[in-house]
């Protein structure tokens, strides 16, 4: 079956009271069936070139995700996953950055193929991002109405006024309070939820088929937090968009995800669903990192830390790049990598002894 | 060991001079009289948002600003009013971690100069007996010997949270007041510092005021958990009692909040609506009573006290 994007996102502001029948987009909608995933990377590998010398940031990453799918990637600073998260739009400054190889596809297209032009018209339109700090990535001198009306004039044609419109309909698709008077504040007038909550509706303004949220949540205060991804879970559900959440804390991405990618050292270690992720983890280094979350019924006995420190990504030790760490490091661990393979029905590790 | 009452701290907002006139004073109460008391070997784990004063609260005690109002006894002695040559002595048994290891280090300093400084200021030690106590301490710590002359730089960030903790070590302190000590690192790093700091406790017999925002690293360090929201503690009892039967609402919000891989959980729930309150210029009730899912009339007019509504568990609600 073909679903056309113009309907489903009549479908989406007819719920919301509002009709965007006038929309309609001829690019789109061709190529998306339901069995082909909405993104896939391939093989992705990402250098950068320091005075140091090389930073291996991201090595043989692979990973799809189909239509209106949440997929999680976890990992400790530096793991590669912010810069994984850039390169699909394009965003890694190169130089010092190199996409050394591999395939992003998207709607069955190359986006390492398109020219810059090509790439505008797809980042904030078909996929969009949330950043993490929220003040740095807003624009202060414009105000908000400014910033989210731009999407609806740059990416859609409309006029100021139309843009005006949609911009506060989402300004309270977001659950922001008096949406005409926000418009016109700037960011540093609002608190850091409500950037957030800006930022999200920036993402969410031309409907985008993926969104990118990178620790969208990490600067702010619990309750607050609790607040943005039970939004995020809720906008995802409605416009049945794809969602790719990147964050250090697993509970967060447990809370959000069905999917999820565990990175270390700039390689993908293990691909599972949330359930046997948490219960029945393959690969080490997940079973490590959920060890070492503290809990309260655990006061009575230490925590197991994983011992040593994240490798050098300038010259990354021979074969598991884990083994250095790792409890059950044999000999064949030393001189060669694992592969990402299925190990536990569907769920993938790249570990020789996988499980428990 | 220590015991805090009433302790006060306002801050004092008011802009320029023009200000001052038209619009009235604005006062922060950052911290506004709270109590507890932690006892000897024993850890108190305060917790709370962004601007609830848990960071004010460990400088008050350590007087690094002066209260507005309140006493801190330390071993039966009021220390909020000690002249300065007496405080200087007793800074020895109070030290500090704290949250960022890369601001709280001297870049310029080498470990030996960063750790030995409070043994030669406290105890007068220079020349080898210094070298080797300063071995001692970052053997304790979980570094090794040939670290002692390096910067700061060199090292990653859970080193330099050790190292941090060396320097706090290095006076003999009976009390240790650690502001956020691991939040800036990861998991794996962060649970090697928890694991050090529990040991050391264990070993030193040390009294620890731990400040959190994370609920899950409290529940596994504290003893006793205090929670604050907006400058005033909301509730404060044992961590099993704070974990297991939580009384008010705000402490059952942040348990509900708090992201955790144990037993998986379906629904996204957020029971706190709207924005952290801060204490400026307060309501005259309950600080919690605009997002407060319980809140009755009188939670707008009347301030809640911190009562004993259980054996040892005291809360600050009307409805509880």
């Amino acid at each position: 079956m073909i679903v056309r994007r113009s309907e489903a996102e009549c479908i989406v502001f007819v719920t919301e009271g509002l009709l965007l029948a006038n929309e309609s987009r001829a690019n789109c909608g061709i190529g998306d069936q339901m069995s082909a995933p909405l993104l896939e990377v391939k093989n992705l590998t990402i250098h950068f070139h320091l005075k140091r010398g090389i930073l291996n940031a991201v090595q043989d990453v692979s990973f799809s995700i189909q239509e209106s799918e949440t997929f999680g990637i976890v990992g400790e600073t530096g793991c590669g996953k912010t810069v994984t998260s850039l390169s699909i739009l394009r965003l890694i400054p190169c130089p010092p950055g190199e996409i050394v190889s591999g395939q992003i596809l998207f709607e069955g297209e190359n986006l390492l193929e398109k020219s810059q032009r090509e790439l505008e018209k797809i980042r904030g339109r078909k996929i969009s991002m949330v950043f993490q700090e929220p003040m740095t990535s807003l624009n202060p001198s414009l105000t908000v109405g400014e910033q989210i009306g731009e999407c609806y004039r740059i990416h859609m044609g409309h006029s100021k006024k139309v843009a005006r419109e949609f911009t506060e309909h989402t300004l309270n698709l977001v659950h922001l309070p008096s949406p005409k008077t926000l418009a016109n504040r700037y960011p540093h007038e609002l608190s850091g939820g409500m950037r957030q909550r800006v930022m999200i509706a920036m993402g969410l303004a031309c409907q985008p088929k993926l969104l990118i949220a990178d620790e969208p949540t990490t600067a702010l205060d619990v309750t607050i937090q609790a607040q943005i991804l039970e939004l995020l879970k809720e906008l995802q559900a409605k416009m049945k968009m794809a969602l790719i959440f990147i964050s250090h804390n697993l509970g967060v991405v447990a809370r959000l995800c069905d999917k999820i990618g565990v990175m270390y050292a700039g390689s993908l270690v293990e691909l599972s669903d949330k359930k046997s992720l948490l219960t029945n983890p393959l690969h080490p280094y997940t079973r490590a990192l959920l060890n070492a979350i503290p809990r309260p019924e655990m006061r009575h006995e230490a925590l197991n830390a994983i011992p040593g420190a994240v490798c050098n990504l300038f010259e990354p030790p021979p074969g598991c790049k884990f083994h250095p760490r790792c409890s059950r490091t044999k000999e064949i661990c030393k001189t060669e990598m694992p592969g990402l393979e299925p190990k536990s029905g569907r769920n993938l590790a790249a570990c020789y002894f996988p499980g428990a | 060991m220590l015991e805090v009452k009433n302790l006060t701290k306002y801050f004092d907002i008011t802009g320029g001079l023009l200000s001052r006139f038209s619009a009235g004073a604005k006062v922060l109460k950052a911290v506004d009289h709270i109590s507890f008391a932690v006892p000897e070997g024993k850890t108190l784990g305060l917790v709370g948002e962004s601007g609830c004063g848990k960071s004010t609260t460990a400088r008050l005690i350590t007087r690094l600003i002066p209260a507005t109002e309140g006493e801190v006894s330390f071993e039966g002695r009021e220390i909020l009013h000690l002249p300065k040559q007496e405080m200087r002595e007793l800074r020895r048994h109070i030290q500090m971690i704290f949250q960022d290891p890369y601001a709280s280090l001297n870049p310029r300093m080498r470990v030996i100069e960063i750790v030995g400084r409070p043994l030669a200021l406290f105890h007068g030690m220079s020349g080898q007996k210094k070298l080797a106590r300063v071995t001692e301490l970052l053997e304790l710590v979980g570094l090794s010997a040939d670290h002692v002359y390096r910067y700061p730089h060199e090292f990653s960030g859970g080193q330099r949270q050790r190292i941090g903790i060396a320097r706090a070590l290095a006076s003999n302190p009976k009390l240790i007041i650690a502001d956020e000590p691991v939040s800036s690192l990861d998991v794996s790093v962060q649970a090697q510092v928890l694991n050090l700091l529990k040991r050391l406790q264990r070993e030193l017999k040390l009294t620890l005021i731990f400040i959190s925002h994370d609920l899950n690293v409290v529940g596994y360090l504290a003893d006793i958990v205090a929670v604050m929201y907006a400058g005033k503690i909301m509730e404060i009892a044992s961590v099993e009692e704070i974990f297991n039967a939580p009384l008010n609402p705000y402490t059952k919000a942040l348990l509900a909040s708090n992201p955790t891989v144990g037993p998986i959980m379906e629904n996204i729930q957020s029971p706190l609506k709207g924005e952290v309150t801060l204490p400026l210029n307060p309501p005259l009730g309950c600080r919690l009573e605009s997002r407060c899912p319980i809140r009755v009339d009188k939670c707008k007019t009347i301030e809640p006290l911190l009562e004993e509504k259980r054996a040892l568990h005291r809360v600050a609600c009307h409805e509880v």
